[in-house]
């Protein structure tokens, strides 16, 4: 039945998708990807995707005042998008949760299912997916770090700001410690390795930090760290004095137990963003973006979150949990005779 | 010891004939040649790498295997020099986004720094001078941010540009 439709697809395609903001492309009707084709062609790229096969994942809940709730999947072959109407009103049929379970071909020409992914998630996730079964992959964002810092190197510094506006993803990237000391190096120079007191800094705040503070301060901040912090680590009583010291010369900022765990370890801070990207559920930073700049407050709170569950080291994302909800609300739905992914589904106008 | 070939195979089975200076280009085939002391006709495996890949990583080392090996890194000659990508190399570039990124990862994988800048400059100049939303276009990045997270963020960037 599908492919029947398909065959006649293209010149319809171009008189209907008017609100969708493809219209644009739809001038060369574009073929859909065989993403299996596709990771034979491209070994290395496939070992980059997930192992489960899903190349994209999302749930939510469309803008008030609806309050339907959905969830998005795509696989390898298949888009499949799942729906709970959540209504006051008892109407009959409506209140089931409904599934659509297409190729990447058929998606491509189901106005509906579409249309569904633009009511619940938006315009910038029906762009997304209809680019991903083209074959449009966001390949960029899916390379191991160390390739995409190694890209990144090679922008101009300039670019940084617009870059760090992409995705979250894009923008921690653009706070990577290993990225700045590389700008660092490209504009201060190779010599700049050889002074211990900047690197001891640099490991401290940041490679980011020391760019963009101006040489003056940068030196009396030098200066007085290694008055201060000179490090010996056969004394490391001495360290702990000049701490000390520190913190009754210097009341702001205070040195936070975390900062001290940086210094010990200064490889862990260089990750620290991203181990801070998932903060366990009960945390009561749910707040927007992790940043860079502690807040001694934050910074605490995080310690001591560490320390209450050192075991927990992953907490299931509120998405993976979801999922499983999901699909036993889907296999009950499934019981349902009215609800099928066939194309006259009431529920779907 | 010119002209000396060692056989190469792809993960899908084709076997290449490459001149060992050339294959040497690669740190990871030359350190395995070096390692393991191989007999002349064994075949290497390379089980991440598919031929079509494999052929254009041939193509890009046999067009620059007379290059001089690479100056040590010192000030000057990490200039932003990221535009002048060899005409050559810009030809050998013109390829879609899945076999761009494919050809980085296999010159990560076979070490082959001088391909690897090539193509990473490459990607890089496709995200070079445009906005944010131009890059999302070109790479299909979705858009993961709240409104009032974009706001803070572009804060945040006055502050870098105020520096």
């Amino acid at each position: 039945m599908a492919s029947n439709q398909k065959k006649g697809a293209d010149p319809r395609r171009a008189s209907l998708t008017t609100e969708s903001s493809r219209n644009k492309k739809n001038v060369h009707p574009h073929e859909t990807c065989n993403m299996r084709h596709f990771m034979k062609q491209h070994p290395l790229l496939s070992q980059v995707l997930h192992e489960d096969g899903i190349l994209f994942e999302c749930d939510g809940q469309a803008p008030a005042p609806s309050k339907d709730y959905g969830q998005l999947q795509i696989t390898l072959d298949k888009v499949i998008l799942r729906w709970w109407k959540i209504t006051l009103r008892n109407i009959d049929g409506s209140m089931y949760p409904g599934e659509i379970k297409e190729s990447y071909e058929d998606f491509y020409d189901d106005e509906v299912a579409q249309r569904e992914i633009w009511r619940i998630f938006g315009q910038n996730t029906l762009d997304y997916c209809v680019n991903l079964v083209r074959g449009k992959y966001d390949w960029l964002t899916r390379l191991p770090p160390n390739i995409q810092i190694h890209i990144l190197s090679f922008v101009n510094l300039d670019d940084i700001p617009q870059i760090s506006l992409v995705s979250k993803s894009l923008r921690s990237l653009c706070r990577n410690n290993d990225l700045w000391q590389i700008f660092y190096i490209d504009h201060y120079g190779r010599h700049a390795l050889e002074n211990k007191d900047l690197i001891h800094l640099a490991e401290r705040r940041g490679w980011r930090h020391v760019f963009f503070t101006n040489r003056l301060k940068l030196q009396m901040q030098m200066r007085r760290a290694s008055q201060l912090e000179r490090y010996h680590p056969e004394d490391p009583s001495d360290f702990v004095r000049a701490r000390e010291r520190r913190a009754q010369l210097q009341p702001s900022p205070p040195i936070t137990s975390r900062q001290q765990e940086r210094y010990i370890q200064p490889s862990l801070r260089r990750h620290s963003f991203a181990t801070r990207k998932e903060p366990p559920l009960h945390s009561p930073r749910t707040s927007l973006i992790p940043d860079e700049e502690e807040s001694p407050r934050t910074a605490r709170s995080y310690l001591t979150e560490v320390n209450q569950s050192p075991r927990i080291r992953r907490p299931p994302s509120p998405s993976s949990s979801v999922r499983s909800n999901a699909g036993s609300v889907a296999s009950t739905s499934s019981a349902q005779p009215p609800v099928k992914s066939t194309r006259g589904l009431s529920t779907r106008h | 010891m010119a002209g000396h070939k060692i056989k190469l195979q792809s993960n899908d089975g084709d076997i290449f004939d490459v001149e060992v200076e050339i294959a040497k280009l690669s740190i990871t085939i030359k350190t395995m040649l070096e390692d393991l002391s191989m007999n002349e006709e064994e075949i290497i495996p390379l089980p991440n790498i598919n031929s079509a890949i494999f052929k254009k990583v041939i193509q890009w080392t046999t067009h620059h295997k007379d290059d001089p090996p690479l100056p040590p890194e010192d000030d000057e000659n990490r200039e932003k020099n990221t535009n002048d990508i060899s005409s050559w190399d810009q030809e050998f570039l013109k390829v879609d986004q899945g076999t761009l990124f494919e050809l980085i990862l296999a010159a990560n994988y076979l070490d082959i720094k001088g391909l690897l800048d090539v193509t990473c400059t490459s990607v890089a100049n496709m995200i070079k001078g445009k906005t944010s939303e131009e890059i999302r276009q070109t790479f299909n990045i979705k858009n993961d941010f709240t409104p009032q997270e974009e706001e803070q963020i572009k804060k945040e960037n006055e502050w870098c540009e105020n520096k």
